[in-house]
């Protein structure tokens, strides 16, 4: 193989294996090799060289890159992007140093790996069941939902999101958000301008009214407390919709 | 059997400063049996990052100790 079809098809399996849309590589090299155990040459590989480097790849080790990832966020999350070295990575996550740089070009890449996997992933539970020309009431609740969810079933990854979005690698956080995400979320509230089930105001203002309410609820609820002296707080469904019943009252124009 | 995964070899250096990857940049830009190489230099070990599909690991360390910088390998 060539230095630089080898470069092409490092890059690109790399890519491949983070793009979860894609099958992951895993499957790919099962595949090859299944069709060199029936002596048959996939149509679809570019080359002949893609094929027998699939059909010589080591194994991957889904564990060990799952078990990464998911100590990388944790490390993030509990004590800040500059917590995170390679070797305390390594450590806690059970592997060596050497392992994660296979994966790995360096600790940015790692970051931003995670970030984009993350991103498509909360983007999608957020989308779920949710058509941006609902009426405002049923697909605010939709998204209060949605996203409440999300945080209660991944609270590691939304907080390290959350972190992402707060720190100087924002910008790229931004463009790992599909475009069809920031275009529903849109039109559901010109949508709703229009019907006049939404009063008119900048998007700042209503993210704030919409969301920010939902949010520290959900916050209040991983502490287990809300403000001094209150006590254990839960969120429950009856106080999401108490709550939301008010945020609706203070949007509708 | 060489793959390309395991044609990754990573070695802790002193390469800290900008002066340092400069002085070992053209080394290794140059070398026709490396692709690609990085350092991440936000680790603690400066972690180079060499890819090469010939390559062995004492041959780097080799190079990167005569431009007068410390090479290790990273142990697996």
């Amino acid at each position: 193989m060539s230095c630089s079809s080898a470069i092409v098809v490092e890059t690109t399996f790399l890519e491949i294996e983070r793009t979860p849309e894609i099958a992951p590589m895993e499957h790919l090299r099962q595949f090859a090799i299944a069709c060199a155990t029936k002596k048959k040459t996939p149509k679809m590989f570019l080359s002949k060289r893609l094929f027998i480097y699939l059909c010589l790849m080591r194994p991957r080790d889904e564990g060990k890159e799952k078990a990464i990832r998911k100590k990388a966020m944790e490390l993030i999350v509990l004590t800040g992007f500059d917590g995170l070295s390679m070797h305390k990575l390594a450590r806690v996550a059970g592997v060596s140093v050497a392992t994660i740089y296979i994966y790995y070009k360096d600790r940015e890449d790692l970051i931003l790996s995670l970030c984009k996997e993350e991103t498509i992933r909360m983007t999608e539970a957020t989308l779920k069941g949710f058509d941006p020309s609902m009426p405002f009431r049923e697909g605010l609740k939709n998204q209060w939902k949605n996203r409440a969810a999300f945080w209660l079933q991944n609270p590691v990854e939304a907080q390290f999101l959350e972190r992402m979005r707060h720190s100087p690698y924002q910008d790229k956080t931004l463009l790992f958000l599909k475009k069809d995400f920031i275009v529903a979320m849109r039109t559901f509230v010109t949508n709703a301008i229009k019907r006049k089930e939404l009063a008119n105001v900048p998007l700042e203002i209503y993210w704030c009214v919409a969301y920010a309410p939902l949010y520290q609820l959900v916050k209040y609820h991983m502490d287990g407390t809300s403000l001094p002296g209150s006590g254990h707080f839960a969120l429950t469904d009856k106080i999401m919709n108490k709550t939301l019943d008010l945020v609706l009252k203070g949007l509708t124009p | 059997m060489n793959t390309i995964i395991n044609d990754i070899l990573v070695f802790k250096t002193n390469l800290a400063s900008e002066e340092a990857l400069d002085s070992i940049r053209p080394i290794l830009d140059d070398h026709p049996q490396i692709m690609r190489w990085n350092v991440d230099h936000w680790d603690i070990d400066k972690v180079l990052r060499v890819v090469t599909n010939s390559l062995a690991p004492h041959t780097v360390i080799e190079m990167v100790r005569q431009a007068g910088f410390v090479c290790e390998e990273l142990p697996d």
